[in-house]
């Protein structure tokens, strides 16, 4: 039987592994929402779902990989939702080049969208990567057994 | 990678995207409070234009030596001068991105092909039915400033050269433009200029009262083309305002014209259902066409009108309260065939039979009527206590706010005034506000942050504004409420007002005296329907009458 670790850092894992589906779950039903099929979109989204469940099962059934399974998910993420605030933040800027201010309407929107998607593919990445960074990792790895403390010697240790 | 690292990339990224987006905005943004540089002038007759000029902003526009001088008395024609206020450089030939790319009503496309350089002005687009161009995509609408197309053949057509060539070596150009002649109208609600415009309201709907006593139901004002179909509902809804509007003018043309549509609807479309009569075509009566119908026939008797209508009153009103429920609701439908009423809810129809009951319940003195109309206006506004989005869900259904200020005085329904105050709440803090190229949408209702306002959509909600306005200085409600629902009134009247073809384009239209009166659409897509004219002039009326009443302004 594959030893399963208890630690709290393997506990963290598991949560995040668990977290990632909210975010897939949002843009898989998001996408799946989408009245009309574009294949650029269907493709981009549909693959960074399907990279985000993949990771995440991984994360759960492998422990050995779970860090970097949830880096490559949260990766993932974060770039997906950087696509999309970039492709907003453009549409925005066009639009408000065309039109102006287009008012509080317009403006309540627009920030709405966008705070709707920050949380999901921006924020959520950014703090998974930051646990399971490198050097958050080796931080949380087992410390190793110390030496065995050596006897003192005979000059009251001012050699050491 | 490192978090350092990442930190970096994802600073780089975002500070990237803050560029581009300047970038993108400033390289395509116009400044609308320029003086203009140029002027384009134009001389239009029948609603084509015959002759164009561009000249300095400074030129003399009058006098004998004006542009055009000599083709504005050969074609006795209008002239029109659009100012460029601005210009900035069109992104993509993409149609999605050109369609894009201009603000409706306000913006033109210069294209220069080599040396040679042709216009379409705002008219010229307007003519052309070119703004308001919806793509739809499945069940999406986008709606886009301009149809590329239309655009990219009509400058084609100018510079006598194919489409392809147009797009392939043509360099386009987004005008910013304002109209110098005729200037922009920009109304001040007074009683004067709302007499001006509820009168005009019911001359059109009068014009458009055909020999039978139908109307023409829809026209585009551009091209003076009729669209097939017709509505009973809103033919009577018609005949309701063109009564009220003729009884207050006091206008013989007027009441003949709602005379005849009330001949027409009264011996044309009143058909047996079951023991009773309802107006109806075909073996399913709707209950909107008999509520209007009989609000109809009701405000022209009750304007000493056609008295012999009266026995069509007390029958409507009958076949009405025999289709409402134990709840105060109503059943929409009556199924001829089988005699039996069918049990199925749409919108609107319980408000107009609630405010048709008590309107009617004047002439026919019947108790039943006000208690009918009394218990579907409580069933309209009771929702359970635990449905929190009543607050903040509002549809377009206005009547109930008719039927309240109908009955207050009867039956005082102090639950509908407060759902009609919420509502205007709601209406006035989601009206339109600081547009930068559309300032004159201020107070309208939005459909969506980039296209122009529907103006029905902005009536129908004045309508019941004013309705409450009424009932909330009655009800003694607080000053600072009325003066802001007054306010909200106010700004939704003048831009209603802005927009009527009173006379509207008129350079544009091939028959601008048949148009006069009539409200578009919007302010770029010069359909009218029969009800566009009904529902803004009940609410200008209504108002002028409340301000009469007080003797304000």
């Amino acid at each position: 039987m594959r030893p399963v670790s208890h630690s709290g850092a393997r506990r963290s894992e598991i949560l995040f592994a668990i977290g990632n589906l909210v975010p897939a779950l949002v843009l898989g039903v998001g996408l799946f929402a989408l009245p009309t099929r574009w294949w650029p979109a269907d493709v981009t989204v549909g693959s960074a779902v399907v990279g985000v469940l993949v990771t995440s099962v991984c994360a759960v059934a492998r422990p050995e990989l779970a860090r970097l399974a949830l880096r490559v998910g949260a990766g993932v993420l974060l770039a997906l939702g950087l696509v999309i605030v970039g492709t907003a933040a453009l549409s925005l800027a066009f639009l408000a080049g065309i039109h102006g201010d287009f008012g509080q309407g317009g403006v309540a929107l627009m920030l709405l969208v966008t705070f709707l998607v920050l949380p999901y593919a921006v924020v959520y990445p950014l703090i998974e990567l930051r646990f399971v960074a490198p050097r958050a990792s080796a931080a949380l790895t087992p410390p190793a057994p110390k030496p065995p403390v050596e006897a003192p010697s005979g000059d009251g240790g001012a050699a050491a | 990678m490192s978090l350092r690292t990442l930190g970096r990339i994802l600073g780089a990224y975002f500070a990237l995207l803050l560029v581009a987006s300047w970038l993108i905005a400033a390289a395509l943004g116009v400044d609308r409070r320029r003086a203009p540089a140029e002027s384009v002038v134009s001389v239009w007759s029948g609603g084509k234009r015959r002759a164009r000029a561009v000249v300095k902003a400074t030129a003399t526009l009058s006098g004998p030596d004006a542009p055009l001088g000599a083709e504005l008395r050969r074609w006795r024609g209008m002239r029109t001068v659009e100012d460029i206020v601005d210009t900035s450089r069109v992104l993509s030939t993409n149609p999605l991105l050109f369609g894009a790319s201009f603000v409706p009503g306000r913006d033109g496309v210069k294209v220069t092909l080599g040396d040679r350089v042709a216009y379409a002005t705002s008219d010229d687009l307007l003519a052309l039915k070119a703004y308001d161009h919806p793509l739809v995509i499945g069940p999406i609408r986008l709606q886009l400033g301009v149809d590329p197309d239309v655009v990219w053949d009509a400058l084609a057509g100018e510079l006598g050269v194919s489409k392809d060539e147009l797009l392939d070596d043509g360099e386009f150009t987004r005008l910013a433009l304002r109209h110098r002649v005729p200037p922009e109208p920009a109304p001040k609600v007074t009683r004067a200029s709302l007499r001006d415009a509820a009168v005009a309201a019911g001359r059109y709907l009068a014009n458009a009262v055909k020999t039978d006593g139908t109307y023409r139901y829809e026209v585009n004002a551009v091209d003076n083309e009729e669209h097939p179909g017709y509505n009973w509902p809103r033919h009577a809804g018609a005949t309701w305002y063109l009564a009220e509007s003729a009884i207050y003018a006091q206008d013989p043309p007027m009441i003949d014209a709602a005379e005849r549509a009330a001949r027409r609807l009264a011996e044309g479309a009143l058909v047996a259902c079951g023991s009773h009569r309802c107006v109806a075509e075909g073996d399913r009566a709707d209950l909107g066409s008999s509520a209007l119908g009989l609000l109809a026939l009701s405000e022209i008797v009750e304007g000493k009108l056609m008295p012999e209508l009266m026995p069509a009153i007390r029958d409507l009103a009958a076949f009405i309260r025999s289709q409402q429920r134990p709840d105060g609701e109503f059943m929409h439908f009556y199924d001829r065939q089988k005699n039996e009423p069918e049990d199925v809810q749409v919108l609107y129809y319980t408000g107009e039979a609630a405010f048709a009951l008590g309107r009617a319940a004047r002439l026919t003195g019947d108790p039943k009527d006000v208690e009918a109309a009394s218990r579907a206006l409580d069933h309209l506004v009771t929702t359970p206590g635990w449905y929190a989005a009543a607050h903040y869900y509002y549809g377009a259904e206005h009547w109930t706010c008719h039927a309240m200020d109908e009955l207050w005085e009867r039956a005082p329904n102090p639950k509908a005034l407060r759902f009609c105050l919420e509502w205007q709440e709601m209406v006035r803090n989601t009206a339109i506000r600081g547009r930068a190229a559309s300032p004159e949408y201020d107070g309208a209702t939005s459909a969506g942050p980039f296209v122009p306002p529907a103006l029905v959509g902005t009536a129908t909600r004045m309508e019941a504004a004013v309705a409450t306005l009424r009932v909330a200085r009655l009800a003694n409600v607080p000053p600072s409420q009325i003066a802001a629902l007054q306010a909200g009134i106010d700004d939704a009247l003048a831009f209603l007002m802005r927009f009527e073809l009173n006379p509207g384009p008129s350079a544009v239209m091939v028959n601008p005296g048949v148009m006069r009166g009539g409200f578009p659409n919007t302010p770029t897509d010069l359909d009218v329907r029969i009800d566009y004219p009904q529902h803004a002039g009940t609410a200008l009326l209504g108002y002028l009458k409340q301000l009469e009443q007080r003797g304000e302004r």
